[in-house]
């Protein structure tokens, strides 16, 4: 197989993540040239520098990589397990299990860590209901799962707008940042990438398989694949996935959904690329859609999830409008 | 030593039985051919021997062990199936498709190595798909389609072969080469082949055992000329057919 090539692709998208990495240090209210990030890093002095790269900047560049790339995975998972092109890591509800969750302790003034472990129930209590009601007596049907996830969902955002409803006035604009999105108070950076690590190394592995399950369940399992048991465990490695960066950064929406199609469209579905490269990919998107929200009309931070769309949309149309062209 | 037996089988769905009690042996060199009206139970006959769902009753072996004892891969590398529908949201490309054949043969963690791409090339060489290599899956004609698929089984090359209505989608002159083809290929390869088909005259021409699947009825099973038969024929079509026979063929047409 194409073994060279896809190495220059993931090559040039590492160098990509990283430059956006470098760039976001540089950026922000207070500007570091090259030679002062470079100081900052590395000199043994403290500095404004040094304590603004390494505790705020940094941190933040690094969270905003490794949650993109886990919407990016858990995506790019959905929509080959489900087998539909529309699928992102928010369509079985684990998101709005997520919210509901989250709204819920911030409605009570529960805050920091209390939020996201709130969250992180809310996200397994849905992700329990979505397989408990779609397992029935039978295995799960990807067309089961997608509906009982699409009702849910559905269920999840009535509950948003109730809690919403009721809040008070100066609850609100914390809510709605939640549910748009947001990196500015994540702490547990080395739980959070060896989570993202973890699932990509199950996905990886069962990359072979998930490009024949692109090509239908009954062709795969007669090729030898054991489709059960790889959509079972692929399930629950995309629902985690997308468990704990929501319950981490609230609800960044179109990542997930727009970044395997970015992938798919440019370099094909061979899954052994699309995904690493979607994760590198989607972890380069969020960390400049990140710098822009919080540079743009600094020193107000904007949502991030807002960047993700309004960059998202029109980048999207216009690779999807091309390849056709092309083809 | 059949390539694939059944003991005492017994497949339904939903209500509909399609046998109670079959005892069949698929032996190298064998050339069968289920006929039956739509909705008879060819498919899910042919996907309860591939291992794709359980049989109510009764046994199936391959190469003497019983299927269930064996896994997905196991099989893979000795029996493979070609559908009569499919459908890819995703596209890919028509040498990623027929590659996948070489699944069951490779290693988790390897890549395909240039073997198996010369063994894919090969295979869409075969059904005429030279040159393809690179269009999408999404940009072919059914046909074009049907003959990918076909390859995609070629590149697996299994012992054992089971086709659900090989010749859709494909022109006179496909048909013939393709069967022929296929034919060749398991005789050579001393395999054998099992495949639904609609047009009888083919089943005749290409089947050394025919299994006819009537409603309601324990399949009917032995040569053509055993099996083919007006009467049987008008049982299991609700229609009658007329036999023309002269030195050369046997040719049947409904009336």
């Amino acid at each position: 197989m194409p073994i060279p090539r896809s190495s220059i692709i993931l090559c040039l998208l590492f160098i990509a993540a990283l430059a956006s990495i470098v760039l976001s240090m540089c950026i922000g209210s207070f500007i570091l040239g090259p030679e002062e990030l470079f100081q900052a890093l590395f000199s043994e002095t403290d500095s404004l520098g040094k304590t603004l790269v390494w505790q705020l900047r940094l941190p933040r560049a690094i969270t905003a990589f490794v949650v993109g790339g886990m919407l990016s995975l858990a995506g790019a998972l959905m929509q080959v397990i489900l087998r539909n092109p529309l699928a992102d890591p928010y369509i079985l509800g684990i998101s709005g299990g997520a919210s509901s969750a989250a709204l819920l302790a911030m409605l009570f003034g529960i805050a920091g860590t209390g939020l996201t472990l709130f969250a992180f129930a809310g996200a397994m209590l849905s992700m329990a209901l979505v397989f408990g009601i779609a397992r029935g007596k039978g295995s799960w049907s990807p067309m089961r799962v997608l509906l009982t996830g699409v009702v849910l969902a559905a269920g999840w955002g009535a509950f948003i707008s109730l809690i919403l409803a009721i809040s008070p006035n100066q609850n609100l604009r914390g809510m709605l940042f939640w549910l748009m999105g947001d990196l500015s108070h994540v702490q547990s950076i080395s739980s959070l990438s060896f989570v993202l690590i973890i699932g990509f190394l199950f996905a990886y592995w069962q990359a072979r398989p998930l490009n024949l399950l692109m090509h239908g369940s009954d062709q795969a399992s007669a090729l030898g694949v054991s489709v059960d048991q790889l959509r079972s465990l692929l399930f629950v490695v995309a629902s985690l996935l997308t468990a704990v960066a929501v319950s981490l950064a609230g609800n960044i929406g179109f990542v997930g959904l727009i970044v395997p199609h970015l992938v798919r469209l440019s370099l094909g579905s061979d899954h052994r690329l699309l995904l690493p490269a979607a994760i590198l990919l989607g972890g380069t998107l969020l960390v400049i859609a990140d710098l822009m929200a919080r540079s743009l009309l600094s020193p107000m931070q904007l949502p991030v999830g807002v960047i993700t769309a309004l960059l998202g949309v029109p980048l999207f149309l216009l690779i999807l409008n091309r390849t056709q062209r092309v083809s | 030593m059949s390539l694939l037996c059944t003991e005492k089988l017994g497949v339904q769905i939903a209500d509909k039985r399609i046998c109670f009690s079959l005892d069949l042996n698929i032996d190298p060199g064998q050339t069968w051919g289920i006929l039956g009206c739509n909705g008879v139970g060819k498919t899910t006959l042919l996907h309860t021997l591939a291992g794709l769902r359980t049989a109510e009753s009764g046994a199936i072996k391959l190469d003497d062990q019983p299927l269930s004892r064996l896994n997905r891969r196991q099989i893979a590398q000795k029996m493979g199936i070609l559908f009569q529908q499919q459908v890819d949201p995703f596209p890919a490309t028509v040498l990623e498709s027929a590659l996948i054949g070489r699944h069951p043969f490779i290693k988790s963690w390897h890549w395909e190595s240039h073997q198996d791409i010369q063994i894919t090339t090969s295979a869409l060489r075969k059904v005429g798909l030279e040159g393809f290599e690179k269009r999408l899956t999404n940009s072919l004609s059914g046909g074009e389609k049907q003959r990918l698929k076909l390859a995609t089984l070629l590149t697996q090359n299994p012992g054992i072969m089971l086709l659900d209505e090989p010749t859709n989608h494909l022109d006179l002159n496909y048909q013939m080469r393709l069967l022929l083809l296929l034919k060749k290929h398991s005789t050579e390869s001393n395999g054998a082949l099992l495949m639904a088909l609609h047009d009888i005259n083919l089943a005749v021409r290409f089947c050394s055992h025919i299994m006819l699947l009537v409603p309601n009825q324990e399949p009917i099973i032995g040569t053509p000329e055993q099996v083919l038969t007006a009467d049987n024929l008008n049982t299991a079509y609700g229609w009658p057919i007329k036999q023309f026979k002269n030195d050369e063929l046997t040719f049947f047409y409904p009336r």
